[in-house]
């Protein structure tokens, strides 16, 4: 028996120990020479996205390196103006004061749809094909024609609170006056509390935004107005003196 | 006796041609299969070793670059925020319509003959106007010229007159209707 397979084993020997190899080199294949293959496919596919990566970071860090930063605050202040972050009715008040006084026109009467008083003034209307909510409102004005024409392209002229009219009613009275009804709207655009990632690019301008920052930027800084509140006397406090 | 002999040798079985070949091929298979997973394998640790430092470089410019920029995300947010504004007043002013010549245009149509009572104007250019004419003479005057500036200079289209009323004083009251040109809101 021990014969046999010796000579059994005799016989097929080269064939044994060759299989033998071959499957000890498939079993390294698999554990050892594909793993290490895998690792260098990730390294050359995490190298490129790296690439990528450090290009973009280099472009934007460019980009910031360029940005006059004081210039920008100065114009988002200015800009918050033009359209804050909320609605704002303080500051619609106060630009129907200023164009009254520039344009010599007089306010009679403004209609703003107020805060969450009901559902439908509560709603939040996006003007459409931007992305700025509107606050609707009709207002009333009396003046010459040419000072209601000032007073018309003042009102989206950029120095102050924007707003825009839809519709115009004009009543023709003695001499060179008019008197003119708007449906109108102002805007407000709530901002994003966080920026994006750092590798995410920075918002692109376009030219005509550029033309509109150019001239926002030659205007004044507006002051920020005071309220002043004048104390009223009220009578005693104290009754027994 | 005569000698006999005894051939003690056993004599070797002959492999068969199968055999034969499968003991030339298994051989050369297992060479070239061990030959070429060493090379590979050699290949494949050289290549990762020397792209781990790179590699390893690459990812420090990147932490760099990134901590530069962190550092700048003051300017970073006013920059996007106010970009992000002057794309949204952009959106807005160039659906704006500017009304001021529009309302040039209304005072050219006064005169000592004609008086505008009132007129109406939408973003879209729907204009509608009432008026008085003082007599027949100057309604047709002025709807002459109204047809003028339509046919010559096409400041407006679509003019429809409505509600023409003659008074006791032969005054002409009509009221007006017409499509005003978009270059009137520019």
């Amino acid at each position: 028996m021990k014969n046999d397979l010796k000579s059994l084993f005799k016989k097929y020997e080269t064939i044994i120990a060759s299989s033998i190899v071959i499957i000890v080199v498939l079993f390294l294949t698999y554990f050892l020479l594909v793993p290490n293959f895998l690792k260098a496919f990730e390294i050359i596919r995490q190298q490129k996205s790296l690439l990528t990566k450090l290009e973009n970071l280099r472009t934007k860090d460019t980009a910031l390196a360029k940005i006059d930063s004081q210039s920008y605050k100065n114009n988002f202040s200015k800009i918050s103006k033009i359209m804050p972050e909320a609605k704002d009715f303080v500051s619609l008040f106060n630009r129907f004061d200023v164009l009254q006084s520039q344009t010599q026109v007089t306010i009679l009467r403004t209609d703003f749809q107020l805060g969450v008083v009901s559902t439908g003034s509560g709603k939040l209307t996006k003007a459409p094909g931007t992305d700025a909510y509107l606050v609707p409102m009709t207002f009333e004005a009396l003046g010459d024609i040419s000072s209601m024409q000032k007073f018309i392209v003042a009102l989206s002229g950029l120095s102050g609170r924007l707003l825009t009219i839809d519709v115009v009613r004009v009543a023709f009275k003695s001499g060179n006056t008019i008197q003119a009804s708007f449906d109108g709207q102002a805007y407000f655009y709530p901002l994003s509390s966080t920026i994006g990632s750092v590798e995410a690019p920075l918002p692109a301008t376009n030219p005509k935004s550029e033309e509109i920052l150019k001239k926002i930027s030659q205007l004044p800084l507006l002051p920020e107005t005071v309220v002043q509140i004048e104390t009223t006397d009220v009578g005693k406090k104290d009754l027994f003196n | 006796m005569p000698k006999q002999s005894i051939n003690l040798l056993v004599s070797k079985e002959e492999d068969t041609p199968l055999l034969r070949r499968l003991k030339k091929i298994f051989p050369i298979i297992s060479a070239i299969s061990l030959f070429l997973f060493l090379t590979l394998f050699i290949i494949s640790i050289a290549y990762t070793n020397s792209n781990i430092k790179q590699f390893t470089a690459l990812k420090n410019e990147v932490d760099q670059y990134e901590k530069k920029i962190m550092n700048q995300k003051n300017t970073e947010g006013i920059y996007s925020l106010t970009v992000t504004d002057l794309n949204v007043l952009t959106q807005i002013l160039s659906k704006s319509k500017n009304f001021s010549p529009i309302l040039a245009e209304l005072d050219k149509m006064r005169s000592s003959f004609i008086l505008l009572d009132g007129a109406s104007v939408d973003s879209k250019g729907n204009l509608s106007v009432s008026l008085t004419a003082s007599d027949s003479a100057a309604l047709n005057k002025f709807v002459e010229d109204l047809t003028d500036l339509e046919e010559t200079k096409h400041l407006y289209s679509g003019i429809e007159a409505y509600g023409i009323a003659r008074d006791k004083k032969g005054k002409y009251q009509m009221s007006i209707s017409l499509k005003a040109n978009p270059s009137l809101f520019q």
